[in-house]
């Protein structure tokens, strides 16, 4: 055994040194290289997922936008429609009720014209009348005058 | 002192030489300083330079470096936390599983580099001693690796069902049968210490050896290449077996006993 230990140069100190490099290296390795770069796929993994996540997220928001924008347009829809139609009602009665006084007032006009012209025509007859008389009061007075000179 | 060498030549002149023991460069304070462990070191400081580029500012949208890493690590992560079927325990086991990967193969791949088993010293018996040479052809290395995975295996069985029904699974009273199979799995635990180090180690001596051998029979020239592209396979496949197979036996001792 001794023969065999020395035939393959063991050492029991160089053994120990040998376990002290591996632990050493493998402190060194995970210090320097195994933990950043683990880490950096552990803050990608987190990363990739929060954006999926958010993607998710704002495909949702999108589809409810997209409902409530449907539904405040139909909204708005219904509401022109109702808007307009209550003009249209205002205005056609606006527009009767427009025709209607302006037919009363034409009337009064006309009623009022029809009266001044009956007063115009008994007045002209009541004038010539007048003349009437005054011409045949002067016709008799000429007459009169001759046969008495 | 200081000296490169062409191996196939120096082959060729002394004739092949295959060690089993490790190379020793010096001693610090009693404990002596290998080409292999030297080798180790080297990788080490690539390791946690090259890591420490890559992850010095991860950023959200990432450069290549960075994408290659979150590859890397992130399908490895993944995996574990599929075979665990946790992701608590992959956070705990990730860590060793992975260095346990990538220290293998950065050792792996720069022992195949040129220079290493090529530059070294000429010791005072005029001798040539390499400063680099592959980690894994030394066992106190493979050693090493196999106790980190026996000891986070055990761990991990304690962890996840308790001390005494994780010992259960090895000595029980239950039925003679019983016993009978605690103390196979017990003896296949351990025997796991002894697989992983020498599969590792084998291979790459095998691995080193064997390119020694080729450029030493036939031409040095050509025919290492392939053989060479081959090595860089073998230590994928290596450092890939080492840390899987660490994976499935936290996995098999995290799980009740039956």
């Amino acid at each position: 055994m001794e023969q065999l230990l020395q035939a393959f140069g063991i050492d029991t100190k160089l053994i120990i040194i040998q376990i002290i490099n591996f632990v050493v290296l493998a402190g060194a390795l995970s210090y320097f290289l195994y933990k950043p770069v683990l880490g950096m796929l552990e803050k990608r993994e987190e990363k990739i997922a929060q954006g999926v996540q958010d993607a998710e997220e704002a495909a949702k928001a999108k589809a409810s936008a997209d409902e409530e924008k449907k539904e405040i347009l139909s909204a708005a829809h219904k509401d022109a429609e109702e808007v307009g139609a209550n003009a249209k009602k205002y205005a056609d009665e606006k527009a009767a009720t427009i025709v209607a006084d302006a037919q009363t007032k034409a009337e009064g006009v006309i009623k009022d014209a029809e009266g001044k012209g009956e007063e115009i025509k008994v007045q002209a007859r009541k004038e010539s009348e007048a003349e009437v008389a005054k011409l045949a009061v002067l016709a008799a007075e000429k007459v009169l005058t001759q046969k008495s000179s | 002192m200081f000296s490169l060498i062409n191996t196939a030549y120096a082959a060729e002149t002394g004739g092949i030489s295959v060690k089993l023991a490790p190379y020793i460069v010096g001693y610090v304070g009693g404990i002596p300083i290998t080409a292999t462990l030297l080798t180790v070191w080297l990788t080490m400081i690539v390791l946690v330079a090259v890591a420490h580029f890559a992850g010095k500012s991860p950023k959200m949208v990432p450069g290549k470096l960075q994408s290659m890493f979150e590859v890397l690590l992130g399908g490895v992560f993944d995996y574990v936390a599929e075979v665990l079927e946790s992701k608590k325990l992959a956070k705990r086991y990730f860590p060793i599983i992975m260095t346990i990967f990538l220290f293998i193969l950065t050792m792996n791949w720069i022992g195949l580099l040129p220079g290493v088993t090529s530059i070294g010293i000429y010791n005072a018996y005029d001798k040539f001693i390499p400063l680099l040479y592959p980690p894994a052809s030394d066992l106190n290395i493979t050693i090493g690796f196999a106790i980190v995975a026996f000891v986070t295996i055990e761990v991990a069985g304690v962890l996840a069902i308790g001390v005494w029904k994780y010992a259960g699974k090895f000595i029980n009273f239950k039925s003679p049968l019983g016993f009978v199979i605690g103390i196979i799995e017990l003896l296949s635990e351990l025997a796991r210490l002894i697989s992983f180090s020498f599969r590792l180690f084998g291979n790459i001596f095998a691995g080193k050896t064997l390119l020694l051998v080729v450029m030493f029979l036939a031409t040095p020239y050509l025919l290492p290449i392939p053989l060479i592209a081959y090595e860089f396979f073998v230590g994928f496949i290596q450092a890939f077996i080492f840390a899987i197979l660490t994976l499935y036996f936290i996995k098999l001792a995290t799980e009740e006993p039956h």
